[in-house]
């Protein structure tokens, strides 16, 4: 039973939204529409789960004291803070900074306490911690009380000016957010320089080929790679090429000379025949959509009907690994 | 000698042409004007199209008459000489006028015959993917029932599949855990689904190797399936207790956020395999790099041609494109998986020579004895 329902639900689904393709008829349009809305929906329950498995793994993490269970504390006290400044619009600043961080702390001590020897752990640096920050919330508390009873005019992110978009979560977002994933994208640069570095070394003919094209596309996509002929480009590659190929294999130099050969024998025909000189960037272009594109479409073909066979799979009930493999 | 005169003038007036004419062309009115409810759609529409009888016109003008009101309801340019009326009921009866505007002339056509609009059963543009997608199942279910009756079938090697057994045995002779990371994707996508499928394989290896396991994962509803999977498996290899609840854990939903945690993770477990199979887009450079200096063993595939190049570059297996779709049956091994993608391979070759066929058919389309073979090649592009 726990098997034979959620395969009867996909066969049902698989067949009715691929019947749903090939009709435009209003009904199968709201039919559509109405599918995706329950994805949403069964993705906020999902993400209760997301969450509570957040939680969990970083309190044990902490609770165990795991390598870089510190970092758990700094999750946990980010996922509390800013779902709080989110959840409560009109919340004081008091209170959206250090009540949540003495309720996390408190929470993270409980945890503690439950596991170690309690005397000695009684004492620690988390509860001065969570003392201070317990009296400071509270002293926020008190102003924010006092201050509603006598009136007093207080700063705006003091007296309840935090809400959505207010200067709070601008603050998060923009300051904590942004460029954080700015600088892990940034990242990506070094990455590519060092995976680059891996990739061109011409160790086997494949690498050396790449080397070439890569080299090609790249120069005919800079500026300076406009006034570059072509040929020359390559007696260039070539020559550095039957250098390489020197220094480690001597097969790289034949190779090397042969490619030179015919990109002479190419560059004679062009001057015999006054053939305007083919500019790197052309080649570049010529490197991207006809050998480029044409191994990315046989991919691409792949992918498809990959991807078909596997739904049909799935809405059959033959590929049952999603549900934990097996059969019945 | 006046009867002469007279008649001069006469043929002479008759043989001058229309004053009015030389100083303000009349445009004429548009040519055949018709109205026909859209084809495969849902309803609530009507196309209108006319042909220009002169290029005097310098506007048109396109009028609907309800059953209760006559209205203007659009201007269109002179070169714009279709109309896509969205907003008539269906069912409705509609008539509709052109009018030629020059020179702030306006000259109408007659109104079309009675129109209406109503919704279609079948999507027609669609029938070419319908015949393909026949087709294309018909392969795989013949060869999944070939599979049935017990027929060996022959799959080529897959490196990347092959070393899945050698990387579980190295993490269990390091003593050191296995990160798995099925992508970036939501579970609607088919990658996600290969990827957790390939999950179920590499749990059950790893329970019955004593490794432990590690599935970060960027989506909640990933994460609730990919828990389920890895507990299954676990059960099925017979070892349930060694099931470790944490091991599987949902990390955050941000790009950047994921591959920064799940660098993290391999730099501290300094793990000795790495799997990254699934849904990856600019993270997966970042991700397959971290692992690399690690000197994990990594297993990277996706059907992103994009994201391909990078997993080639820093990892050491691959799986390009439907490989990774393939994963699940080259690994299980179970006879009706096999079948399907022996189907599959089937459906690439009908596609192949779709292509073949197609491209000499448009060749010869070019001879102008042989024209009609364009009709064929337009039946296979989309609409």
């Amino acid at each position: 039973m726990k098997r034979t329902i959620p395969l009867a639900l996909v066969l049902i689904m698989g067949i009715t939204m691929m019947i749903q393709f090939f009709v435009p008829h209003p009904v199968s349009v709201g039919y559509y529409d109405l599918t995706t809305k329950w994805i949403r929906i069964v993705g906020a329950f999902a993400l209760v789960l997301g969450t509570g498995s957040f939680i969990m793994f970083h309190s044990d993490k902490t609770r165990r004291r795991r390598q870089g269970w510190g970092y758990s504390i700094v999750a946990i006290a980010a996922l509390v803070v800013v779902a709080l400044i989110g959840l409560c619009p009109r919340i004081m600043l008091w209170w959206a900074v250090f009540l949540p961080t003495a309720a996390v702390v408190l929470g993270l001590l409980l945890v503690l306490v439950r596991s170690v020897d309690k005397l000695k752990r009684f004492i620690t640096i988390w509860y001065v911690i969570a003392g201070a920050a317990l009296l400071v919330a509270l002293a926020g508390f008190a102003v924010g009380v006092l201050a509603g009873r006598f009136g007093w005019r207080l700063p705006h992110e003091l007296a309840g000016g935090i809400r959505p978009g207010s200067i709070l979560q601008n603050v998060i977002f923009t300051n904590f957010l942004v460029p954080l994933n700015a600088s892990m994208f940034a990242i990506l640069a070094f990455y590519m320089a060092s995976a680059a570095y891996r990739a061109f070394r011409a160790r086997t003919r494949e690498a050396a080929l790449l080397l070439v094209a890569a080299f090609i596309v790249m120069l005919g996509m800079v500026p300076i790679g406009a006034n570059v002929p072509f040929f020359w480009f390559l007696v260039v590659a070539v020559a550095a090429l039957a250098v390489a190929g020197l220094v480690t294999r001597a097969k790289a130099l034949f190779i090397g000379a042969g490619m030179l050969a015919v990109g002479l024998l190419v560059w004679l025909v062009f001057w015999k025949f006054r053939i305007p000189p083919l500019m790197l960037p052309d080649t570049a272009e010529w490197v991207l959509s006809v050998p480029n594109m044409a191994a990315k479409r046989a991919i691409i073909f792949g992918v498809a009907l990959g991807g078909i066979a596997t739904s049909l799979k799935v809405i059959l009930g033959i590929e049952r690994g999603w549900l934990g493999g097996g059969k019945q | 000698m006046i009867l002469l005169l007279i008649s001069l003038l006469a043929v002479g007036q008759a043989a001058l042409p229309d004053s009015g004419a030389v100083t303000a062309a009349r445009p004429a009115p548009p040519g055949v004007v018709k109205a026909t409810d859209t084809p495969n759609d849902d309803g609530k529409s009507i196309n209108i199209s006319w042909s220009a009888a002169d290029t005097l016109a310098q506007a048109w003008l396109v009028e609907r008459t309800e059953p209760d009101s006559v209205k203007v309801i659009a201007t269109n340019k002179p070169d714009e000489t279709n109309y896509i009326d969205e907003e008539v009921r269906d069912r409705v009866r509609y008539t509709y006028r052109i009018a030629a505007v020059a020179a702030g002339d306006t000259v109408w056509s007659d109104p079309t015959p009675q129109v209406s609009s109503s919704p279609q059963f079948f999507n027609t543009n669609r029938i070419n993917i319908l015949i393909a997608m026949l087709v294309f199942f018909a392969l795989v279910v013949y060869y999944i029932e070939t599979a049935k009756k017990g027929k060996n079938l022959f799959v080529r090697r897959i490196a990347g599949l092959d070393a899945v057994e050698e990387a579980v045995g190295r993490a269990t002779e390091m003593g050191k855990p296995i990160v798995y990371v099925p992508g970036l994707g939501s579970v609607a996508d088919i990658a996600t689904i290969a990827s957790l499928n390939i999950l179920g394989e590499v749990a059950k290896k790893t329970a019955q190797y004593d490794s432990a396991l590690l599935v970060p994962n960027r989506d909640p509803i990933v994460y609730t399936v990919a828990r389920e999977i890895v507990k299954e498996s676990y059960t099925k290899a017979g070892r349930p207790d060694a099931f470790r609840p944490d091991s599987v854990f949902f990390v955050t939903s941000e790009q950047f956020a994921f591959a920064a945690a799940v660098d993290g993770l391999m730099v501290r477990e300094k793990p000795a395999t790495n799997f990254f199979l699934g849904m990856f887009w600019a993270e997966s450079l970042v991700l397959a790099e971290t692992g690399a200096t690690t000197g994990a063993i990594q297993i990277a595939g996706t059907d992103s041609v994009f994201q391909l190049p990078f997993f080639i570059t820093a990892c050491d297996y691959t799986l390009i494109g439907e490989e990774l779709y393939a994963a699940s049956a080259y690994l299980s091994r179970e006879p009706l998986l096999l079948g399907s993608l022996k189907g599959q391979d089937y459906g690439k070759m009908v596609i192949l020579l779709t292509l073949v066929v197609g491209s000499v058919l448009l060749l010869l389309s070019k001879l102008p004895a042989l024209g009609f073979f364009s009709r064929i090649v337009g039946f296979f592009s989309t609409r």
